[in-house]
């Protein structure tokens, strides 16, 4: 999968910034992963050819930052907080909820290539904890209800209209 | 002037030049400071803490490792806050270590059992489980990680980025699930990849070849030298119960620092090989049968005999090969000159290197490098390193040669000449400099290149005039400048041109050819048209003084070369024939002319440690050679060094060491003189004396080191030399065919190691893009390549490196002869290229 022409433009209005190119790494590897949805050994030669180093450096440095992901994920992306505050107001019931309604682990993706279920520490909204984030998305204050909603919602965005239940009947 | 600096390290006053650090500091002390991830040859790092030590006046402990001596500092390397650090480091190494010391090749030679054994806790307060990695990982073709037993020094990754500049490991994640890894899906594949092993202080990096094959303390090692190509890298042989096992680095500045390719590395395998001949073979009926050494020495002596005695000795002829050690060479060449025949020579479609003039410290230094025609990747591959260090330190490199080899990125200037037109480069250049400042070529080049204008040499070679021009400043213009000629330069009037060049700008001259001893056998005199130390046959001096050594009176009429040989043969002039080494069916440029000569010789008789097809067809008795690791002799290497190389094995079955086979020929055959040798060192004494820039090389024996280079006037004969022309034209086809070395698909010996087997690629010819589409050739398919005696079926490989019009072959090609298509010196052969359909299966 080639990379965009919008992505080049930016990749390289980026690294003017930066009196030494190796520095717009981070940047170069988040349009990356934007572009592809994860990164890939096309991404690091893609992005060691932009600034002038090794595709292996370049793999390296991604593999330090888990928000870099080097696989492939489900349309929708769910991070669910697991630290201190939400895991006080529940984080770990409302993890198992979403583990029944989409029938897969943590760290896995539904069949359907829709969901990918993962946990994060905190996501910086502990005021609203139980939080988690779906690829760009938060959502709040969260309760086994409010997450049946969501999934619902996300599916019809999705244009698949599933039902919730058909989850349940893997478990 | 070099300061020096005086410290106190536990009480006790240190001396040493400025600059050095404390760790190293201590270690001239003779005061130990473990250390796991500072390594000599490598830049500090600080990286695993273990070389803590306190320095007064400073807070903390501090990194001996990357602490650098200042005058009156105190040093204290063994105080409770030193031990309890190094107790901790260790303790915390060793909680995810798994131990499995039992089972590590490393064990009995590992930094982290040797540490733990004498700075670490006794017991373990580690309960929990430890965290998984990965074991068994293949890296690459030489190469195994276990990253649950790295302790994370960044060796590996340290010398893949200074020493190679290529990035190809790293550390992946991080904290304690950080591990060692190339990136996903990639292969360490680096010719180089090997010293990581010799570098990893722990057994996480092992090596293929040798994995489980023996404990470090059953091992016996002796110092060596490789054999494998010009470079003559320093080594150490290493095994048990008679098998030679591993091949390791040895300390050696002047040559390889330490550093081996993964030829020399993994290539030793061959002594194993059970295609090796383990008797000799007589042939009997038309076949070969195996034989006693009495019989087959006896039949060599009658075959010989009847010759001599019914054509003469100048009906036999000597072929030997740049394979064979200085021992083997210079007996081969009293034993010709002995008989009275000065057909003896080595060279099959080379030329004879000259003399070197610089050293490989010089070449690491050097300001400006020429490489013209050579590809030090494939053909000396330590040189790639050392020609990476010179442009590393401001050095400028330019590069003459019809592929873009992997150093171009480092060139400033690369000329891609016309094939054929690479002496009109070299004369272009020389008589430029003539016109700039007359007098500045030697008189006899004078009036050979005063024709050639720029616009003249730039429309012959096809590269820019002004190009040109800077390529001639720059040589003139340091006083540190290196010519280094390769494998691709093979004919004598280009490299007298190339010679020529190096005195009028005062660039020292460096070369090597396809061939690993090739300088050291063109030393022994094994030339036609040469004595032994390449004094010329008319040297009375250097006659008497032969004659005097060797008890016998020499035959000094030039003979026949190995170019003349085969006409000479085919005629009947010459019938007996004597091969060491060498297989002149595939190695020879015109393999048709030499099969028909062979058909025509009465006698042929061969020494060789496998069965090549020469002898298979035209042998009429064939000696079991011993291999490298089986036998001592000195080679010669590109730079002029002398190395000994040592027999750490026995001899496969009944093979005898190459040089002791010359002698027992001489014996059979009667030749006049003493041919008694106790060993290969004795030979060696004997060639001290016989070669006055060979005069106390001895000393390679005991482990010194001996430069034989020497002054040695270029000459290609005493004629004037003509003016250098674009070379001949032969062949009908429309692509002009270059060819060399390939690191490994090289040689018979090569091709038996099973290291070496599987990295050396399906025979292939490259091919440029534009070429390729026109003829209808896609990256991969079978093509057929068919130049002056036959055709090849070749796998097509496309690729922007090989110059449009060109085809490029290598030069020894897995079981295929690639002189069928007629490659030979200062001729350019235009082959026919066109794409094979696909079987359908
Ligand atoms: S693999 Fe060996 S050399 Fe490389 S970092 Fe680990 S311990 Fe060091
Ligand atoms: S560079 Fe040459 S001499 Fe050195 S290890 Fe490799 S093959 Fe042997
Ligand atoms: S702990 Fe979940 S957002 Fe802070
Ligand atoms: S040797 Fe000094 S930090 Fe490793």
């Amino acid at each position: 999968m080639p990379f965009s022409e919008a992505a080049q433009r930016e990749l390289q209005e980026i690294i003017q910034r930066y009196p030494d190119k190796r520095s717009a790494m981070l940047p170069a590897l988040a349009i990356a992963q934007r572009e592809q949805g994860y990164l890939t050994p096309e991404a690091y030669r893609w992005v060691a050819e932009a600034l002038d180093t090794s595709p292996t450096w370049v793999a390296s440095v991604a593999s330090f930052y888990t928000m870099l992901r080097k696989e492939p994920a489900g349309r929708y992306l769910i991070q669910v907080c697991t630290n201190l505050s939400c895991s006080l107001l529940g984080a770990k019931p409302l993890l198992d909820h979403l583990r029944q309604r989409l029938g897969i682990d943590v760290g896995e993706t539904t069949p359907d290539g829709l969901f990918t279920l993962t946990t994060v520490e905190c996501l910086g909204s502990c005021a609203t904890a139980p939080v988690m984030q779906v690829n760009d998305r938060y959502y709040e204050q969260l309760t086994p209800e409010r997450i049946d909603e969501i999934l619902a919602g996300l599916r019809r965005e999705a244009g698949t209209c599933g039902d919730d239940r058909t989850a349940e009947g893997h478990s | 002037m070099d300061q020096s600096v005086t410290l106190k390290i536990d009480g006790r006053d240190v001396t040493v030049p400025a600059g050095t650090t404390v760790l190293e500091a201590a270690r001239m002390a003779g005061i130990e400071i473990p250390s796991l991830c500072n390594h000599a040859r490598l830049l500090p790092a600080g990286l695993c803490r273990l070389c803590l030590v306190e320095i007064e006046k400073v807070r903390g402990l501090q990194p001996a490792c990357a602490s650098i001596v200042r005058e009156g500092m105190v040093v204290h390397t063994d105080t409770p806050a030193v031990q309890h650090n190094r107790r901790m480091v260790l303790e915390l190494l060793c909680t995810n270590h798994p131990l499995d010391c039992p089972v590590c090749d490393a064990a009995g030679d590992c930094r982290l059992q040797d540490y733990v054994f004498r700075y670490g806790r006794t017991t373990s307060r580690f309960v929990e489980e430890k965290r998984r990695k990965g074991k068994a990982i293949r890296l690459g073709p030489a190469v195994i990680l276990d990253q649950e037993r790295c302790v994370l020094c960044q060796r590996c990754v340290r010398f893949c980025e200074e020493v190679l500049d290529d990035r190809q490991l790293a550390v992946f994640q991080r904290g304690a699930s950080s591990r060692i890894s190339t990136m996903p899906g990639a292969v360490f594949d680096s010719r180089f990849s090997g010293n990581v092993v010799d570098l990893c202080p722990v057994g996480a990096l092992t090596d293929r070849t040798f994995r489980f094959k023996a404990r470090n303390w059953e091992l016996t090692g002796l110092p060596s030298v490789c054999a494998l190509c010009p470079v003559g890298c320093r080594m150490t042989e290493e095994g048990r119960e008679g098998r030679l096992l591993r091949v390791r680095g040895r300390e050696a500045p002047e040559v390889n620092d330490g550093w081996l390719c993964d030829l020399g590395r993994t290539g030793y395998g061959f002594t194993e090989h059970p295609n090796r001949l383990r008797h000799p073979l007589v042939r009997r009926d038309g076949h070969l049968e195996p034989a006693s050494w009495d019989e087959a020495l006896t039949a060599l002596a009658r075959g010989f005999g009847a010759v001599i005695e019914k054509a003469g000795p100048r009906a036999v002829a000597v072929l030997g090969s740049p394979r064979l050690t200085n021992e083997t060479a210079y007996l081969l060449t009293r034993l010709a000159r002995a008989l009275g025949t000065g057909n003896v020579d080595y060279r099959l479609g080379t030329a004879a290197p000259a003399p070197a003039q610089a050293t490989l410290s010089d070449l690491r230094q050097a300001e400006v490098i020429l490489l013209f025609q050579g590809d030090p990747s494939e053909e000396a591959p330590i040189l790639e390193l050392w020609v990476k260090q010179a442009v590393k330190r401001g050095g400028r490199l330019y590069i003459v040669h019809p592929r873009t080899l992997a150093l171009e990125r480092y060139a400033t200037g690369a000329y891609r000449p016309r094939p054929g037109s690479e002496a009109v480069l070299i004369a272009g250049i020389l008589s430029m400099l003539e016109q700039g400042k007359p007098g500045s070529l030697p008189l006899e080049w004078r009036e050979a290149v005063s024709g050639l204008g720029p616009t003249q040499v730039a429309s012959l070679t096809g590269c820019d005039r002004e190009a040109i021009r800077l390529l001639a400043e720059a040589l003139v213009g340091s006083p540190r400048a290196i010519i280094a000629y390769g494998a691709g330069l093979r004919d004598e009037q280009t490299l007298a041109l190339v010679a020529a060049l190096a005195k009028a700008t005062g660039a020292r001259l460096l070369g090597w050819d396809g061939g690993p001893n090739s300088r050291g056998v063109a030393d022994m005199g094994l030339l036609p048209d040469r004595l032994p130390g390449r004094a010329p046959l008319a040297d009375a001096a250097a006659t008497a003084a032969l004659e005097r050594l060797w008890q016998a009176p020499l035959s000094c009429q030039p003979g026949l070369s190995a170019t003349e040989l085969w006409p000479e043969m085919r005629r009947g002039e010459v019938r007996a024939l004597y091969v060491a080494g060498a297989d002149p069916v595939t190695q020879a440029p015109n393999p048709q002319l030499v099969e028909e000569a062979l058909a025509h010789a009465t006698f042929v008789a061969m020494q060789e440690a496998f069965l090549t097809p020469t002898a298979e067809r035209f042998a009429h008795v064939v000696l079991p050679a011993a291999v490298p690791g089986e036998e001592d002799g000195s080679l010669t290497n590109l730079a002029g060094g002398v190395g000994w190389q040592r027999a750490l094995i026995a001899p496969l079955g009944e093979a005898r060491p190459s040089w002791r086979i010359v002698a027992d020929v001489a014996k059979a055959l009667a030749a006049p003189g003493a041919w008694e040798y106790a060993d290969a060192a004795q030979v060696l004494a004997e060639i001290a004396q016989a070669i006055p820039a060979y005069a106390g090389v001895e000393v390679v024996t005991t482990g010194g080191y001996f430069d034989a280079r020497y002054e040695y006037e270029y000459a290609l004969t005493d004629q004037p030399p003509a003016a250098p022309a674009p070379a001949r034209v032969a062949g009908t086809g429309d692509l002009a065919l270059t060819t060399g070395p390939v690191l490994f698909d090289r040689d018979i010996m090569a091709r038996h190691a099973p290291g070496v087997v599987g990295r050396a690629a399906e025979a292939f010819a490259a091919i440029h893009p534009e070429d390729a589409e026109r003829l209808g050739i896609t990256d991969g398919a079978p093509i057929e390549v068919r130049g002056l005696f036959g055709a090849l079926t070749l796998k097509a490989r496309v690729s922007g490196a090989c110059a449009q019009g060109t085809v490029f072959v290598p030069e020894e090609l897995s079981e295929l002869s690639v002189n069928r298509l007629g490659a030979q010196p200062g001729v350019v052969v235009m082959v026919e290229v066109k794409p094979l359909a696909v079987r359908p299966d």
